[in-house]
Parts: C-alpha cells; structure tokens; sequence
C-alpha cells in the first residue's frame, strides 16, 4: 500500500521545465498548485501573477506600511505551507490563496496591538528600502478610502463583511466572490444586500456629508 | 574572480528570492526522501503528456532543444567549447574572443537568441545600437546586464541553474565563504530561456585586455538584455577612462582582485603584524561559548553609513512624508554619515533582540551640517518616530528595540560552533578554506592578487570576524593571512570608534574598497569597512576620496544573562 508522502514527488527535470513554462503562460493552475510548496520556479511563476493583487488586498485594510509588508510575506509563506493540502475542489487557486489572505490579516485587524509572538522566518519588512517605501506609501495613501470602509465594515456580521470586502474592496464579481468564500452565488447576493443596506451611509461617494466616516489619519510630519 | 554587476531589484523581487529559498530548501527535502525511498510517480504527471500539445510554441521549442542536446554530442571549435549538462541544457566555454557567430549559433541551438560580438582591444560597440531591458530570472531578482573581466575562459550556462546550496548554508552546515565560492562554481553567467520574453535578446561584446604580461591574456565581456529590434555593433574606440573597468582591470593589465595599501612600507611588514596578532590572539584567555539555554550571545557594533540628505524630500514620498535620507547616490543630495549602535542578543534558539541607538549624524560638510539642524535635523527614514515605533534613551537619542530571528533561526550556534572544530594550525586551515587536500607536501599561498588568494583572504577574515572563534583557531587564521603574498596593508589606521590598527584591504570594485582593520597588540578585528577611495570613479562626484560608505565596527561580544 502506498502511503501518500506529506510533500508531493519532485517531477523529472523535462517535465518540469514544461509545466514551468506552461505556469508562466497559462497561471498556475490547481493541478500545479500543489507543487509551489516545493518547485521554485513554479512558486514564482505563482508569485508573480499574484503579487500586486495580495499587496493591494493588504493595503485596502492595514495602513502600515511596515505591517503590510510583513503580511504580505506571510501571506505567501502560509500560502507555501499549506500548498500540499490543497485540492481543486477548495477553489480556484486565486479564491485560495484570498482565503489565507483574508484569515491572516483578519486576525492582524482584531489583534491590532498583541505583539506578534511565535516564528517569523522571514520579516517582509525588513526588505523594503527607502525607493520601495516611497513607492508604497503612495498606494497605501491611494487605498486610504479603502481603509476606512474596511473600519466601518467590522461593524457588520462576519458573513455579510465577507462578502461586501470582496465586492467593494478588491472589485470581485460576486461569483467570484461567492467561489472565494466557498458559498452559493444566491447566499452571496443576499449577505451583500444585507451589507449594503447597513452601511449605506459609509458607502456614499466621496465629497458626500457622511455621518458614519470613521477619520483613522496617521500623525504625519510636516 | 570574476564579479557580477547587476542591476537593483526592488522590494518584490528580494520577497521573491527570499520565498524561494524557502521552496528551494523544501523541494531538497522532498528530493532527498525521493532518493532515499523512491515512489513511482503518481498518475497526475503522466495525465500531464496531453495537455501540452495545447501549450505555445516556446514549449515544445524546449522540448525540441531538449532532444538535441540530448542525443547529439558536443560541438566545439577550437575558440569555444559547448559541453551537455546532466539534466539538460548546455554550458558553453569561451577560450578565445573569435568565432562570434558560431557562439551565437550555439547559444541559439540551446534556446537563446544572442547578438556577440568580439572586438579589437581597446574598442566598443557604438551606443544606442538597441533598446536595453531586463529578464526576471527563476533564481529571483532581475538581471539587467553585467561586464566582467579577468583571465581565463567565460562560461555560459544555458538551462536549468545549478540547485542552489542556500539550504545548506541556513541549516549551518557550510559558511557563507562556502555558500560564496558554490555560487561562483556556477558559469559567469547563467541563462534560463524560460526567463527570456520572444522579444529579448542577449547582447554580448568582449575585448582583450593585457593581463599578467600577456598583451590579450585578459577580457572585457558586457552582458545586457535587449528588447525588439537589435542593429549590428559598429565598432568604435572606447572613450577615454573606459579602459578601467568595474574590476580595476587598467590597460596596463590586473587582475580581479587589487590589494589596496601603503606600498612605501617595507616587504615583510605585513607579516609581522599578523604574526604578532596571530600570537596575541593565541595568548588570549578571553574565550567565548555558544550560550546555553537562558543566555545569550551579546553582540555590540557600530555601524556607520553613508547617507544622502535631500533637504525637500524632492520626488519621494507623498507629500506629509518626505524622505529625508536617500542610500542610492543622488546628485542633489547632502552626505553624512550616520552611525547607529546596534547591540544584538541571541538565544540558543536563535531569536534576537536588536537595539539600535541613533548616533550624531555628521556631514561632510559644515555648511550641510548647518542647513540640516536649520530644517529641526530630521532623522533617517529607519529611525523617524512617524514611521516606527521609537522610543529615546537616557541621552535623548532616537533608539528603537525590536525582536528578529538570526539568519541561521535554531541553526545559528549550530553553525557558529562549527568554526571551534577548525583546524588550528595555519597551512591546514588554509588549505582547507581553499578547498585543497591538506596531505602531503606544503603548498604555497596563492598571493593576493589572484582569485583564490582574495578569496582565501576573505574567508579567514570571515573567522575572524566571528566572535566565537575559539583563540588557536584565530592565532591560526593570523597565521594563515601572513603567509599570503603580495596583501594589500596599511599601518596606523583609524577605525570608526577612534581605535588606531592595521589594515588589509583590496578594491572591489570601480572606486571602493575594503578595509579590515586589526590590532596587532591584541589580536582583534576592530573593524570591517567598505570605503570610496575614488569618489569619481565611485559615481558619487559630490563626496570626497576616503570616504567610508559603511564600516561595521566590533565593540563588544559576550555571553550574558538578561536583554537589558
């Protein structure tokens, strides 16, 4: 009886090279996802299509930069640990690893000031220099909108937040989002009406007097 | 030793490298277990073999070359040679600057479109003559070009890269001189054509240069990345300064590594002093343990950096927070060194708690020094209270306490006592960081000069630098520098903290050098500093020669009790 190794089996060398390549044109897809946990050149095949999307995920909630670095490289050495495990049927590998994205920086947002006990491989932060700073505070400054939906959307009841992040944050489809939250696309569309009809002041446009507008400025230098 | 010269990467690609250690060191895992109880291969990969008849044409490219390089054999003239690798893919050995276009043809067969062009000593090809760009490389980071130069033939590797020995290096079971020298076993220059977009091409030129006597016994070679159309090189006499490299390789010929010191002083000089530092270091009862559990390696450095001030903050940042202090050099900006005082602790476990403590920041010139205490003397990005938390000790300075892992985690006393089992006798301990048998009949130091002497002077360095080396493994490593040939050495130098020693130092690369300096009455490094000795050459117009641009100097090592 074969007893199924807890890593996957390295490919032969052709093959991989192949499926390398294909992850680059086609994206990693839930058959490769499996092997980013072990095959480098497949991980950053996965890292690059999904980079800026988990930079901008982060930065829609957390306004630090230096705690949104550090997520971000969490983000993906979780989404390295738990590779293995995954199966097609938990989603798309997109749907996936926003799903590890949302858990940890969920957990970040309740805990904001517990001092982050326990292994860090790797601070995020620590490789961010002073043109990578620059750079990111112009979008975390750019999602500070963002940011304060966010606030005002821990308000709501986790299910209804869940999907109205998805839908008003990141601009999923609400397929999309249902898929990210391994729910029916119908108990997506009734969470989302629900949201929207409790936080319809919050999600007034810009400019607009807005009673709910929670003001979350970092002191600045002048 | 050949150097690479690559261009900057940013935040992205060292995350990505970083994480791909990681995978990296994890996929050795799995492959060790895979070698020591090999399981068939599931049925998924064999499922695979339909699906990539609807991959792109750039697939089924690599699985063409693949079967030519596998089946056929090596093809050589005898300006060039192209071996097969094991796995796949080629290397490609340049003995002689002819024959460009059969280098092409090579590279071309093994997937990767190049334009080489070999000149005549003394020129280059005319610039514009394409668009430069940039591959994203597997290995992480980005390769955006690169020239080398010494003796000796070029390798190309054209496939897969060789696994990387990071693994090995984070659990401690080689150096970093180790990890180093697996890094330069690798070609000069690595290419994936996987990382290559259809539109890129590799753009290679070398000429000859004098080296060691011999008229052409040396090379220049550029690499760089192009995007779209490439027009053919137009030789043209490289203009006036260009014959110096970024290897200090002069027309008059040199090698890779140039030891930089006093050349007034008499020939056994150095040697003396690293004798007398072997014999302090030998007699010294200060000895150091790992730290058992409930202590910690207690580390404290000052370093000191060269920073540029930009009094606007001009084009960084958005507007409430401007970047005062640049690291990259800037033409606009005002320089200072900034010393901070960093003390470490680290467990046996290999957690660390970093104090860093802001010193007087000092510019080179008084009337910059005046202008910043005008602007309320803004701190560095690192230590501004509007970024970090920072706290300010009991004399008012900027100081910021903050828990990290050491690089090695639970491996780094691991790794650190392995310099206790070094051999302590000098010849040994040399032959050993140079990788040679140590039986048999002595062999002579190879100088200073060439690579594996620099490079054997780096590494015994790397001991001593380490504050757990045990004294016979010190008085050994002294030993060991003195019998080099040919070191670059100075006499009475003063490092960062005002402490005066002597140094051993080299030129890296165009404009700066390296600097340790010892105190031969006790047998400690004092400091490890990389300075600008030729601010033009460095590109930094603005500062003057002697500069330093970061020095790391020790102050204290011992093993204590409390994080206070």
């Amino acid at each position: 009886m074969e007893i199924e190794p807890a890593l996957p089996n390295p490919p032969s060398s052709l093959s991989r090279r192949l499926s390398v390549v294909a992850a680059r044109e086609h994206g990693v897809g839930p058959e490769q996802l499996p092997l980013i946990g072990i095959d480098a050149d497949i991980f950053g095949a996965f890292y690059r299509e999904h980079i800026d999307r988990v930079e901008g995920f982060v930065m829609r909630r957390v306004g630090d930069r230096e705690r949104a670095a550090d997520l971000t490289a969490e983000i993906f050495i979780a989404a390295i640990d738990s590779a293995h495990r995954y199966r097609p049927a938990l989603g798309s590998p997109r749907a996936w690893l926003l799903g590890i994205a949302r858990n940890l920086v969920a957990g970040e947002w309740r805990s904001r000031d517990r001092h982050r006990a326990g292994e860090e491989r790797l601070r995020g932060s620590a490789l961010l220099d002073s043109d990578d700073a620059a750079r990111w505070d112009a979008r975390i400054d750019a999602a500070s909108r963002s940011r304060e939906l966010y606030a005002a959307m821990s308000r709501l009841p986790d299910g209804e937040r869940a999907v109205l992040e998805l839908v008003a944050l990141d601009e999923l489809s609400l397929a999309e989002a249902a898929e990210a939250l391994g729910i029916r696309a119908v108990a997506a569309r009734v969470r989302l009406h629900r949201a929207r009809r409790k936080l319809r002041d919050v999600l007034k446009a810009p400019g607009e007097p807005d009673a709910h507008h929670p003001t979350a400025r970092k002191e600045g230098r002048s | 030793m050949k150097r690479q010269d690559n261009r900057r990467d940013d935040f992205e690609s060292r995350l990505l490298g970083q994480l791909q250690a990681i995978v990296a060191a994890r996929g050795d895992e799995a492959s060790r277990r895979e070698a020591v109880a090999p399981a068939p291969r599931p049925s998924a990969w064999r499922r695979r073999a339909p699906r990539l008849a609807l991959v792109g044409a750039l697939a089924l490219a690599a699985v063409a070359v693949a079967l030519i390089i596998t089946a056929g054999g090596s093809k050589s003239s005898t300006a060039f040679a192209v071996e097969p690798r094991p796995g796949g893919g080629v290397t490609i050995k340049i003995f002689s600057l002819e024959d460009a276009s059969g280098v092409e043809a090579a590279l071309m067969e093994a997937g990767i479109r190049s334009q080489v062009t070999w000149l005549d000593a003394g020129m280059v090809c005319k610039e514009p003559h394409y668009k430069s760009s940039a591959i994203h490389s597997s290995g992480g980071g980005t390769f955006g070009g690169m020239t080398m130069g010494g003796p000796g033939a070029i390798t190309i590797s054209v496939g897969d890269s060789p696994p990387s020995r990071i693994g090995e290096y984070k659990r401690g079971e080689i150096s970093h001189a180790e990890f180093q020298s697996s890094l330069a076993e690798r070609a000069n220059l690595n290419l994936d054509p996987e990382d290559f977009r259809p539109d890129q091409t590799v753009i290679i030129s070398g000429a000859p240069v004098p080296y060691d006597g011999d008229p052409e016994g040396g090379s220049i070679t550029k690499f760089d990345v192009a995007e779209g159309k490439v027009e053919p090189c137009e030789p043209v006499p490289a203009p006036p300064g260009a014959g110096t490299n970024a290897f200090a390789l002069t027309q008059e010929g040199g090698p890779g590594y140039t030891p930089r010191g006093d050349s007034s002083l008499p020939a056994g000089a150095a040697a003396t002093a690293l004798h007398r530092a072997a014999a302090a270091a030998g007699s010294s009862d200060t000895a150091l343990a790992p730290p058992g559990p409930g202590k910690f390696l207690y580390e404290k450095t000052k370093v000191v950096e060269l920073e540029g001030w930009l009094p606007r903050g001009e084009g960084k940042g958005p507007k409430d927070h401007p970047r005062y202090f640049v690291q990259i050099n800037d033409p606009k900006a005002r320089y200072a060194l900034v010393p901070r005082t960093r003390q470490v602790w680290t467990a046996p476990s290999g957690k660390t708690h970093v104090r860093e403590t802001l010193g007087r920041i000092r510019f080179l010139s008084t009337a910059d020094q005046r202008a910043w205490e005008a602007a309320g003397s803004p701190p560095p990005w690192a230590f501004d209270p509007a970024e970090h938390p920072i706290a300010r000790d009991a004399s008012g300075r900027l100081e910021k306490d903050y828990p990290r892992e050491s690089f090695r985690g639970r491996h780094e006393f691991r790794y650190l006592g392995r310099l206790a089992r070094l051999p302590t006798e000098s010849e040994v301990l040399r032959l050993k960081i140079e990788h040679r048998p140590s039986s048999g009949a002595p062999v002579a130091a190879s100088p200073a000069t060439s690579a594996r002497g620099g490079g054997t002077v780096e590494g015994l360095l790397e001991i001593l630098g380490e504050p757990l080396t045990p004294p016979a493994v010190r008085a050994a490593a002294f030993g060991a520098l003195a019998e080099i040939p040919d070191l670059g050495f100075e006499r009475g130098v003063t490092d960062g903290a005002g402490r005066r020693g002597d140094a051993i130092g080299w030129t890296r690369e165009a404009g700066f050098g390296n600097r340790y300096i010892f105190d031969p009455r006790t047998g400690e490094l004092l400091s490890d500093a990389e300075f600008i000795y030729d601010a033009k050459a460095a590109d930094y117009p603005t500062v003057p020669d002697d500069t330093p641009f970061r020095e790391t100097v020790h102050l204290r090592a011992a093993v204590v009790g409390t994080i206070r």
